[in-house]
Order: structure tokens, then sequence, then C-alpha cells
């Protein structure tokens, strides 16, 4: 990828960004309080998943700032596009990626283990997530399998 | 792997920091390289060895006993 398709690539996150920012601070929480307020338990989930996506909106407020600055500033830009693409940086990605997985995998079972003498429906959803991410790793590696 | 770029940049006055904007890489990169901690592919390794005008194997040792 060369700076220009890159460059384009920063325009299309900071839209992106802006929709998510703007759609997740209005229309989600307005229904999510209605909807949820009526219980204790219920507006409980309704105020954690609001406060989430106010953080989610901040952090990506942020990057927006970011990618602007790096589009009017060339070296900001070409060391932000180093960075992303540097052959180095995705190696240690995907080596992360590839120890870890094991680490999570068993890390879900484990605890939905531990969580089905409290709660079945943790328990059912951690071991469902651990599946979740082993299908999802071997489904990734068949399609590599194919295209390299 | 072992690398002759700390001579080759020391020979030709060159930093860290501009071999790498010359190859497209971080400085990061091309201290892990020059430290033997990460090997470079193959066409960063091109791309260096003709930044320096010579063959890759005068750029890097390799070693028959590597991986």
């Amino acid at each position: 990828m060369d700076l220009e398709t890159y460059r384009k690539k920063l325009h299309v996150r900071i839209r992106a960004a802006g929709i998510f920012i703007l759609v997740s601070l209005t229309a989600p929480s307005i229904v999510l309080i209605r909807l949820f307020s009526e219980s204790a338990e219920g507006s409980h989930y309704a105020g954690f998943i609001s406060g989430a996506l106010c953080g989610l909106s901040l952090v990506l407020v942020s990057l927006i700032f970011r990618w602007r600055k790096a589009l009017q500033d060339d070296a900001a830009c070409k060391q932000m596009y180093l960075k992303e693409y540097d052959e180095r940086e995705i190696a240690l990605w995907q080596k992360a990626g590839q120890s870890s997985f094991l680490f999570e995998v068993y890390g879900l079972l484990l605890a939905g283990l531990i969580a089905g003498y409290f709660s079945l429906p943790v328990c059912f959803a951690l071991i469902g997530a651990s599946f979740f991410v082993a299908l999802l790793r071997k489904g990734f590696r068949l399609y590599y399998k194919k295209h390299m | 792997m072992k690398t002759n770029i700390p001579a080759l940049r020391q020979q030709r006055r060159i930093s860290q920091q501009q071999l790498a904007d010359a190859v497209g890489v971080t400085r990061q990169t091309i201290t892990s390289i020059e430290t033997g901690k990460y090997t470079a592919s193959l066409p960063l390794a091109y791309h260096i060895a003709r930044y320096f005008s010579l063959p890759i194997e005068e750029v890097f040792i390799f070693s028959d006993q590597e991986d």
C-alpha cells in the first residue's frame, strides 16, 4: 500500500468513526434507557452499555484528532503509515496472536467451568465464547490456506 | 541472522533513521535487524542491499546452522 492509498484509508476511518459516535451517543442510548430502565437490573445494564459507548466514543474522538493531524502533516502521516505497515510490527502482532490463542481458548473454558458453579448462563456464555474463538481461528486458517 | 549493516552505515555515515526512511520501515526494525533479533523478509533484504549498492550476500551473513 502506498501513502496516497493510506491517506484515503484515513479519510474512510474518520468518516466511519464519526458515524459510530453519532449513532452510539443517540439512538442506542435512548432506546436502551427506555427499554431497560424499568427494572433495577435492567437500568444497571443500560447504564453500563451507555457508559461503555461513551468511553468508546471518547477514544474514537482522540483517534479522529490524531488521524486529522496526520492528514495535514506529511511527516506525521508517513510515521503513522510506517508504524502500521512496518513488517516487524506486523510480525509482532501475528506472533502475539499465535502465542495467546491457546491461553484465550483454555482460559475461557476454565473460566466457564468455574462460573458453572455460580451461574449457568455465564458458564454457557464463556464456553460459547471459547468455541467461537477456536472456530474463528480455524475459519481464518482455511481462508488463508486457500489464498496463500 | 548476522549482518554487515552497522559497518556499512558507519562507512557511509548514515544513521539508522535515515536507512529506515530510505527502505520504508521503522528505526526499531533496523535496530532489530542489526542486533540479529529480527530477520528481514526477502523484499526488505533486497531493498537494503540495493540501498548500499551491494549484493545481498555481502549485507546479510547467512549461516547454514540457522533455521
